[in-house]
């Protein structure tokens, strides 16, 4: 898996990717925290996870716009916030808006169309 | 009759015709612009290229109808380029698939092309309708001839040009002034100098796939004639899947919706959005590769391992192994090797290589 999301192009495809590992989530999860270079394996890896496995990974993605040193991951996250599932997507904002990165996050939740993550911008 | 194939995976002085010609001084070459509009006859726009005393020409053709370049024919009377030749496994140039309404064509793309001798050079542009047939439409054409008879040296101008807010973030503007002057000392030994600019702008922080996005042609104009641009983005496409990608195999220096490079700062700095100096090292190699696409560089191989480029000092290996081997330290490999927390450097070009980039239009 590392290697099909090191490979510079063609982007792989998420099912493609994840059909490589009898346990995909927690292979991705393990590309995040361990591999270092490239540094888009973990990007990929990230939003692999936030596509297709959101509900079961929303300690994460809360975790990352919260850490001090993800900010990476944060964006990526906050950019597809309309994609994640309502209360996923509530608690990623929630504490994105009064995490490190809230400036980062006001401006990206706010061109949300969800009226409930609108609702949340100070 | 029928033109395949569609895509594997952008002056003609005529009589009659508008003329503007231009110069532009980029370097020790100079850079001559021809603009001309021909109607194709029975599927096939000829477009005359004289040439007297220039080393190189980029056309770039447009039209209603989807374009391919045909053939290429010297003032001898020989053939040099023939897209069926180029159908295989081989790659010399993307000028030949049959992928939009524009394309793009530089001459010669290598040693092996030989010179551009003085005389009236053709070159024949396939208009094929969407269902892959021969059609009849107007072709617009942009020639650029390059007078500058030092092939093993030049000047490339790249334009970097930061999306909306961008150039407002120390990280970001850091990050890729690190990553150019990598960039740089990547194509320095192979005689490559490069001058860039830098620009802030309005443009979208998230850009879809060259040619696909409404605003790529004004993000284009802003170039002189000579310069690439590369646009700094978050994104490619919404996602950080992409970590760049180039406008073309060669790319235009004329303004249309293909004429730039896009990279995303977000997906080469990583998840912790900062950049290491290991980051920095692949953002530049990053650059260099994505430019390379736009100067004419193809994949030494392709991550099937059953396509290769066009040249003969470039390893046609075959698997991974035996790619990584011969070709893991190359500029143009399509990925890096890495072992989890580093990669190995990955700038070296072969003579060849090199060369396709010195015959680039642009580098002058």
């Amino acid at each position: 898996m590392f290697k099909a999301l090191s490979v510079r192009e063609p982007q792989p495809a998420c099912a493609d990717v994840e059909a490589l590992s009898e346990t995909p989530v927690e292979t991705l999860l393990e590309l995040i925290d361990k591999a270092q270079q490239p540094p888009w394996v973990g990007m990929r890896a990230a939003s692999c996870l936030i596509q297709g496995h959101a509900d079961a990974v929303q300690d994460t993605l809360v975790d990352w716009v919260q850490q001090e040193d993800s900010r990476g991951f944060a964006i990526l996250v906050l950019n597809q916030i309309d994609t994640l599932p309502q209360p996923v997507a509530i608690a990623v904002a929630t504490q994105a808006l009064a995490g490190p990165y809230a400036s980062d996050a006001t401006s990206r939740i706010a061109k949300s169309t969800n009226p409930a993550l609108l609702a949340l911008v100070p | 009759m029928f033109r395949l194939p569609f895509a594997l995976v952008a002056l003609i002085l005529l009589p009659g015709c508008e003329l503007l010609t231009g110069l532009l001084n980029g370097g020790s070459g100079m850079l001559e612009t021809r603009t001309s509009s021909v109607q194709s006859q029975d599927g096939i726009a000829t477009i005359d290229v004289d040439v007297s005393g220039e080393s190189a020409f980029q056309l770039t053709a447009t039209s209603g109808q989807l374009l391919a370049v045909e053939a290429v024919n010297a003032p001898d009377g020989s053939q040099p380029l023939y897209w069926d030749d180029w159908s295989g496994v081989n790659s010399l140039t993307s000028a030949v698939w049959l992928e939009g309404k524009d394309t793009v064509l530089n001459w010669p793309v290598r040693q092996a092309d030989g010179n551009l001798s003085d005389g009236t050079w053709t070159v024949d542009v396939a208009v094929v309708d969407d269902q892959g047939y021969y059609t009849d439409d107007q072709v617009d054409v942009v020639l650029k001839l390059k007078d500058d008879s030092d092939l093993s040296t030049g000047t490339v101008n790249a334009r970097i040009v930061y999306a909306d807010g961008l150039k407002q973030d120390s990280v970001v503007t850091a990050g890729v002034q690190d990553a150019v002057t990598r960039w740089a000392e990547i194509w320095a030994p192979y005689g490559i100098n490069l001058e860039t600019s830098y620009e802030d702008s309005s443009f979208s922080t998230d850009q879809p796939f060259p040619g696909e996005g409404s605003e790529q042609a004004e993000v284009s104009s802003g170039a002189n004639g000579s310069e690439i641009t590369v646009l700094i983005t978050e994104t490619i496409d919404g996602s950080t899947d992409y970590y760049g990608i180039a406008g073309g195999i060669p790319g235009t220096l004329d303004y249309t919706d293909h004429a730039l490079v896009i990279v995303s700062w977000l997906t080469n700095a990583g998840g912790d959005g900062e950049f290491s100096d290991d980051d920095i090292r692949l953002f530049g190699e990053t650059l260099a590769h994505e430019v390379g696409h736009y100067m004419g560089l193809f994949h030494p191989v392709e991550t099937t391992f059953d396509y290769w480029d066009a040249l003969d000092d470039t390893d046609d290996c075959g698997g991974q192994s035996a790619c990584e081997s011969a070709l893991g330290d190359n500029l143009m490999f399509p990925y890096p090797v890495c072992d989890w927390t580093s990669c190995t450097p990955q700038d070296q070009l072969t003579s060849q290589q090199a060369g396709v980039n010195q015959r680039y239009t642009g580098t002058l």
